[in-house]
């Protein structure tokens, strides 16, 4: 018998693509601002989580959180200490969030959506995987520490091509690190040219004005980056 | 690693597509970019696991793309090869615009009629 070849054309994660596009619906309609978090492990997400929903609450903004761990709830644990709403979305072994994790989520925390201005989803700490999930987020951050040397853009372009802003993290520790900051602004923009560049330090407090300023963009929707 | 969640939704996308088909897949051809975010190799190595019982004896086939730009200086399509800087190789101008090679696509799928001759291996 010959084989007959049936013609696709598929988005291989199409179903992921389907709940994410669900999910920004319900989030454009709600007017929150989604905005998601990835780094390898130990960038700094959930500290500079921590600094932004506190930040952000003092200037009486609604805010709250969905966190993605292995196996811990220390960052939730960490993050609800800020008073913001908090949920932990346990991975087990999965190495990323999926849309579906982020739906179910929102489900269980029963959070209504049109009472928050922000929303943050922090990714599980990897560079690889995150790449290929849309989670109907407004805006992907990657985070890139000053210790962690500055090729890592070149090593991971997908992440940073596919984030609508980086932000490099630990800039009190630059010095000492010995990192050369306008490499790694260059190394970001050959993976990514034209992406917003942030400076700051969670722990000084220096360069969280811009990073505030930035969000507050976010939320004017003549500013709202474009989905990839 | 996520090829091995990524191969379980493909073998779940191809089983709705073939809904209603007689006959078994026999095989399976996905196109594949350098900057989709998955290696090839960790996909095929993570096929056979998922397609058991739900897809059996069908093959993985997986064409790759290689990265190309749009170079707004030379007004041109150019290949990017060894490298991860998405600049041009021939006038060094950074191209934002990516042409191809982030797909991670499911292209087609190859029925092939027969399932006497599958009922008749499962006997033997």
């Amino acid at each position: 018998m010959t084989p007959r070849i049936l013609e696709v054309r598929q988005q291989i994660l199409k179903k992921n693509d389907l709940c994410a596009r669900a999910l920004r619906a319900r989030f454009d309609e709600a007017g929150v601002i989604v905005v998601s978090l990835v780094s390898s492990p130990g960038a700094g997400k959930t500290t500079l989580l921590q600094a932004t929903l506190s930040r952000l609450a003092a200037g009486g903004l609604r805010v709250a959180a969905l966190v993605g761990d292995l196996a811990t709830d220390n960052d939730a644990r960490r993050l609800a200490e800020s008073g913001a709403p908090v949920r932990q979305i346990v991975t087990g072994t999965v190495c990323h969030l999926e849309a579906d994790m982020v739906d179910a989520a929102l489900a269980a925390a029963q959070w209504p959506l049109n009472q928050l201005d922000f929303l943050f989803i922090e990714n599980v700490g990897n560079l690889v995987c995150p790449s290929s999930y849309d989670l109907g987020e407004h805006a992907r951050v990657v985070l890139l520490s000053t210790t962690e040397g500055e090729d890592k853009p070149l090593k991971y372009p997908t992440i940073f091509n596919t984030s609508d802003a980086a932000v490099v993290t630990k800039l009190d520790l630059a010095g000492p690190a010995g990192c050369d900051l306008p490499q790694m602004s260059a190394n970001i923009q050959d993976v990514r040219p034209g992406l917003p560049i942030l400076l700051l330090s969670a722990r000084s407090g220096q360069g969280m004005n811009q990073w505030l300023d930035f969000l507050h963009n976010l939320s004017t929707p003549a500013t709202q980056p474009a989905q990839l | 690693m996520h090829e091995t969640s990524v191969a379980c939704q493909l073998v779940d996308l191809v089983r709705q597509q073939i809904q209603g088909q007689r006959g078994r897949v026999a095989t399976v051809r996905v196109q594949v970019g350098v900057w989709s975010g998955i290696a090839a190799e960790a996909l095929a190595a993570a096929y056979p696991a998922a397609a058991q019982g739900l897809l059996p004896g069908s093959k993985l086939v997986i064409e790759s793309s290689q990265l190309v730009v749009w170079c707004d200086c030379c007004q041109a399509e150019r290949n990017i090869i060894d490298s991860q800087r998405l600049r041009c190789p021939d006038c060094g101008a950074r191209a934002a615009r990516i042409v191809r090679g982030t797909e991670l696509e499911l292209l087609s799928v190859e029925i092939q009629d027969g399932s006497e001759n599958n009922h008749d291996a499962a006997n033997s």
